[in-house]
């Protein structure tokens, strides 16, 4: 922490190799949670790209109550959610038209996750977003429920919720698609 | 994985890494982006200068200077009679007007760096380099004109400073974190050890000034590593004010502090500063001929 609070003020400073140091700290944590997030690795990189070039451009406004980390982590949420809106119009009438298969199946780059997880982070693309995000967010993120819950300013016991039927309906997909 | 403990360890162990293309193309566009973010910040605040040596921010609010002083009583070491703390230090620097700071790496003699600051004056000079190879460089900010001297040809550059070049400039400021351990009071960690050092020979090595050490823990961003850190200080007993500060290191507690350089701090009258500036630079009149020159006033020469 007392590390990070030198570097965001060497960042104030303009030092773009503290900028560097971030981003080489967190950029495969949080393109992984966009990834995961997505289904779109592509997509990811766009919300990397777009959370530390806003990162940069307003770090004299920025107040860390928290760790970086948690910061630039609900930073790639809140972008995520933005995309996942946007498109959300779309997948919708996609989903009365019965050619939706999940929130988003755009061009995975499963190979970079590995046949095994390839399979997880599609399983993953069919829950609730609400539920992937909680499940990402802890696990991927390493960031604790309690975290979540003021992150997302709903109740713990609803982020806890969300985490166990997420979880038990990945666990049923996983299972239905093994028998296949 | 058909349990869920299986499937939470494998999501935990996804991992992806990003492209080289595509880190150039973020970091790229996330320099330009700080860049252009400084500035708007700087055009907004002034020309934040100063702010590396004396930040009005410094103040320590009273919840916070509440915990540093509780943590204080907690250490046996400590003498709470008359002693300067850390709001002291930080609240006498926000009051420094003119300020001339020398660095030195350890086992050096003569400082890497030395810089002359004067708020009242709005001018700040740097002298790097040693003998006849030191270069001054003078960044005159009211009247918007850079000037470096280099010794070694004793020549002397004139041009007008842009809003790009103090962009840049204040973008080489960051070594001047060499001064507080801390941008910021506030930044300070609770858990943080300082205590008044009782040798008094310590002490003496600045006449007139009494020795505090402050400790702590530095984490690296994943929290894995840690270094533990000491930033000993020589407060001067009349003004609160630094004469000198050290810097130590360490990666383990049992080891002894690693010394790794040393600031001495003095606080010129703004007489002095433009004396010093005049010796090196010359009275204008010197260089009626320099057409770069022409129309700077250069009041304080």
């Amino acid at each position: 922490m007392l590390e990070e609070k030198r570097l965001i003020w060497e960042l104030k400073q303009g030092s773009n190799d503290a900028l560097r140091r971030i981003y080489m700290e967190y950029k495969d944590n949080l393109l992984t949670i966009a990834a995961s997030m997505l289904h779109d690795t592509y997509a990811a990189e766009d919300v990397l790209h777009d959370v530390f070039v806003s990162f940069a451009g307003s770090i004299g406004n920025i107040q860390l109550r928290g760790s970086l980390k948690s910061y630039l982590t609900a930073s790639v949420i809140n972008r995520v959610r933005d995309m996942y809106r946007k498109k959300r119009h779309h997948l919708v009438e996609l989903e009365e038209a019965g050619q939706l298969a999940s929130d988003f199946d755009g061009p995975v780059r499963s190979a970079e996750f590995g046949e095994d997880a390839g399979r997880l982070t599609d399983a993953l693309a069919r829950l609730p977003f609400e539920q992937r995000e909680t499940i990402v967010l802890h696990l991927n993120g390493g960031i604790k429920f309690k975290e979540i819950a003021r992150m997302q300013r709903i109740p713990l016991s609803t982020v806890q919720g969300r985490y166990r039927y997420g979880l038990d309906k990945l666990r049923t997909i996983l299972k239905e698609r093994a028998k296949k | 994985m058909s349990s869920a403990d299986n499937i939470e360890r494998a999501i935990a162990e996804l991992n992806l890494t990003t492209r080289a293309e595509t880190d150039k193309r973020i970091l790229d566009d996330a320099y330009a982006a700080l860049g252009k973010g400084v500035h708007k910040q700087q055009s907004m605040t002034g020309t934040g200068i100063w702010r590396m040596f004396v930040r009005s921010r410094f103040a320590v609010p009273a919840a916070i200077a509440a915990t540093i002083l509780l943590a204080f009583a907690l250490f046996v070491n400590i003498r709470t009679e008359k002693a300067v703390n850390i709001k002291g230090i930080y609240g006498a620097l926000s009051e420094v007007e003119n300020i001339h700071i020398s660095k030195f790496q350890m086992g050096r003699s003569s400082p890497d760096q030395q810089v002359w600051a004067s708020q009242t004056l709005g001018v700040k000079l740097l002298k790097t380099g040693t003998n006849n190879q030191a270069q001054f460089t003078l960044w005159d900010i009211p009247n918007k004109v850079k000037m470096i001297r280099y010794l070694s040809s004793n020549s002397v550059q004139t041009e007008p400073i842009t809003q790009q070049m103090l962009a840049e400039f204040e973008k080489s400021e960051a070594g001047s974190a060499d001064m507080v351990p801390f941008p910021d009071g506030n930044d300070i960690p609770g858990d943080a050890q300082w205590s008044r050092l009782d040798d008094r020979e310590v002490s003496a090595a600045v006449p007139g000034t009494k020795a505090y050490d402050l400790a702590w823990i530095a984490k690296s961003t994943d929290s894995k590593a840690v270094v533990h850190r000491k930033w000993r200080v020589f407060v001067e007993d009349r003004t609160n004010l630094p004469k000198r500060i050290e810097w130590y290191a360490k990666s383990r507690p049992e080891d002894e502090y690693g010394f790794e350089r040393f600031v001495i701090i003095a606080y010129p009258s703004k007489d002095e500063i433009q004396n010093i500036i005049r010796n090196i630079f010359g009275p204008r009149d010197d260089r009626p001929d320099d057409p770069e020159f022409i129309g700077t006033p250069g009041a304080y020469r």
